[in-house]
């Protein structure tokens, strides 16, 4: 408990001291979102502009704005929009200068299109990942093992742009099975357009679990194979268990410990990699929402996606520290 | 332990890789010297063209020939790759040394690696080079401006984990015997890291230093592939790659030229990188 406390208590001042950061990385932009006014608009005019954008305020105003609008404002319109409350109503949003809609809204609208494809690649190379591990553990040097180690180097040091444009080419340009660019307004209702759903996800899948399975297949091979050189693995055997039962029952719950925080800590690049995936397969997703907020200048865009994944990666941290601390008392303790 | 070890691992993985790698490095050094054409001689009468004998990748849309750009682009992307990855060895070492060698910096470096580990880094990365990207090549003029951007800002971005490695090795060469002999004779802190620390480091930074190059390289390209990294006048491996995009039904080897050869250089600096560590893995102990 006292463990999960600090580890609670540290997450905190490293989100606002990125908070902080991020905010004076980007507050130190040159662009400014006036200067495409018309020639006649009056300095009047303009002053009143610039304080609706809130931009006449010293930085530190901003910044304090910014926080409360992160850590309150904007999670209380997230209860109102679920239980119908009305808190901080009268209170000012983050709003984005390129939609002039509210931040979280934008975001919500293409949060789901990022969730499918991070969220089933994800699954997809996990499920991968631990048979593959397992398998190239047990036959340690074997052909399997090559092929599983070159795949995992490969599923490395092909940038997903490039295996994009492959499986395109193949599976969309040349047999012509799988669309090419993923449609964002489709509904999933009915059987049809769940099919429709997991056709279009395909080939973004792909890309992104190849990355995963890369990752946490090599640590599975190397937790199995620690844990299969362990003394109660030789006196399972000697006891005569079979050879599935000790692979399965006994050594593969102690080497999925590391994996299991391994898979933690590989989140975030998921999300990350979902950044250019969404761009070569055209997912109107998060990502593909950074890229065009970056390239307007968006910068209340900019800055809550970049401190949203940052969240994301203290948090993930913090689930991986939890999750060894509850496999390995050693660590609560020491 | 590791000696028990019944069979070994091949090392003929590594031996390919390092061949590889040398026929990439003397074809983008050698290969505009030898090449006829030009890489931004513009020839409007072979526009699009297919592969032939005198363009044997073919020309672009300006009818520049492929394999000639494809060598120039080699200079840049591996140029970006070096020097990125030397100055986050540079960063990493210095920072890495700095928390082994003097406790009191220690947990101060450490929380502030921590601190870097946490940030998405991608997002971060486009954003500053979004926001820098004319200060520094109005101040350095346009070339060398966006390569320092680029290099400046991977370099800034993946200094972590050679800090990391090069800590814990000084903290555990500060308590063997002859670092204490030495510092008992009187060595001053800059004799002890150049003549006893570094080497001693030195395969470790090795394998950083791959890791470095390959690290460098995928970040470089994903920048140009999303249009955040080197301008059309200055194609990169990446930057091609997102020029021959469009193109992908037609003539898709002027995507997939570019990031094959992206791809064959990441693999075989990887493959390096893992022969390396097999070698040195007795010497001292890496999180593999």
């Amino acid at each position: 408990m006292t463990f999960t406390l600090r580890r609670l208590g540290w997450a905190i001042p490293t989100l606002l001291v990125i908070a902080l950061a991020l905010f004076a990385l980007i507050d130190l932009a040159p662009g400014d979102p006036l200067a495409q006014l018309p020639l006649g608009v009056s300095p009047e005019v303009e002053a009143e502009m610039r304080a609706a954008l809130g931009i006449d305020r010293p930085a530190p105003d901003r910044f304090g704005l910014w926080l409360q609008q992160m850590f309150w404002i904007e999670p209380a319109q997230a209860v109102n929009a679920l239980f119908g409350t009305g808190w901080a109503e009268d209170m000012p949003r983050l709003i984005s200068w390129q939609n002039r809609a509210p931040v979280m809204q934008i975001i919500g609208e293409r949060l789901p299109q990022t969730l499918w494809v991070v969220g089933a690649a994800y699954v997809v190379g996990l499920l991968l990942a631990v048979p593959l591990g397992i398998i190239a553990a047990l036959r340690q040097y074997a052909l399997f093992d090559h092929l599983t180690g070159g795949i995992s180097v490969l599923g490395y040091a092909l940038p997903p742009f490039f295996t994009g444009a492959v499986l395109i080419l193949l599976f969309t340009t040349t047999l012509g099975w799988l669309p090419l660019s993923y449609d964002g307004l489709h509904r999933v209702e009915d059987w049809p357009s769940l099919r429709y759903q997991l056709w279009q996800m395909t080939l973004p899948v792909m890309v992104l679990s190849l990355q995963t399975t890369a990752l946490l297949s090599r640590y599975m091979r190397a937790a199995m194979r620690d844990e299969l050189r362990a003394p109660y693995v030789l006196s399972a055997r000697a006891r005569g268990l079979s050879e599935p039962r000790v692979i399965l029952l006994h050594a593969l719950p102690r080497a999925l410990g590391p994996v299991v925080s391994v898979a933690a800590l590989g989140l975030p690049q998921v999300f990350g990699g979902a950044i250019i995936t969404e761009q070569i397969f055209r997912v109107n997703g998060v990502g593909h929402l950074l890229i065009t907020a970056l390239k307007a200048s968006d910068w209340p865009v900019v800055l809550t996606i970049t401190f949203l994944l940052a969240v994301l990666i203290v948090l993930c941290n913090l689930l991986a520290d939890l999750l060894n601390a509850w496999l390995d008392p050693k660590l609560r303790h020491g | 332990m590791d000696r028990r070890r019944s069979p070994r691992p091949r090392r003929a993985p590594a031996r390919a890789a390092r061949a590889t790698l040398g026929l990439i490095l003397l074809l983008v050094l050698l290969g505009p010297l030898l090449w006829p054409h030009a890489a931004d001689a513009v020839d409007f009468g072979q526009r699009n063209a297919a592969p032939s004998l005198a363009h044997p990748l073919g020309t672009d849309q300006l009818g520049r020939d492929l394999l000639a750009r494809l060598f120039e682009g080699g200079r840049l992307t591996l140029a970006v790759g070096g020097a990125a990855m030397a100055l986050s060895l540079l960063l990493g070492c210095a920072i890495g040394l700095a928390a082994g060698l003097f406790p009191r910096l220690d947990g101060l470096l450490m929380r502030l690696t921590d601190l870097f580990l946490s940030l998405p880094l991608l997002p971060i990365l486009l954003v500053a080079v979004m926001l820098f990207r004319d200060r520094l090549s109005g101040a350095f003029g346009h070339d060398v401006g966006l390569f320092l951007l680029v290099v400046l800002g991977i370099g800034f971005t993946s200094w972590m984990m050679t800090a990391r490695v090069v800590r814990g090795l000084t903290q555990t060469l500060m308590r063997r015997d002859f670092i204490i002999a030495a510092r008992v004779a009187g060595a001053s802190t800059g004799a002890l890291v150049t003549r006893h620390i570094l080497p001693h480091c030195a395969s470790a930074i090795l394998v950083s230093a791959t890791l470095g190059i390959a690290n460098a390289i995928l970040l470089e390209s994903a920048l140009s592939y999303l249009g955040l990294g080197f301008p059309a006048d200055m194609p990169s491996w990446g930057r091609m790659f997102t020029e021959g995009l469009p193109y992908l039904s037609d003539r898709p080897g002027r995507a997939l030229w570019p990031g094959a050869m992206i791809s064959l250089t990441v693999l075989a600096v990887s493959y390096l990188g893992d022969g390396l560590r097999d070698r040195i893995a007795d010497e001292i102990r890496l999180p593999r």
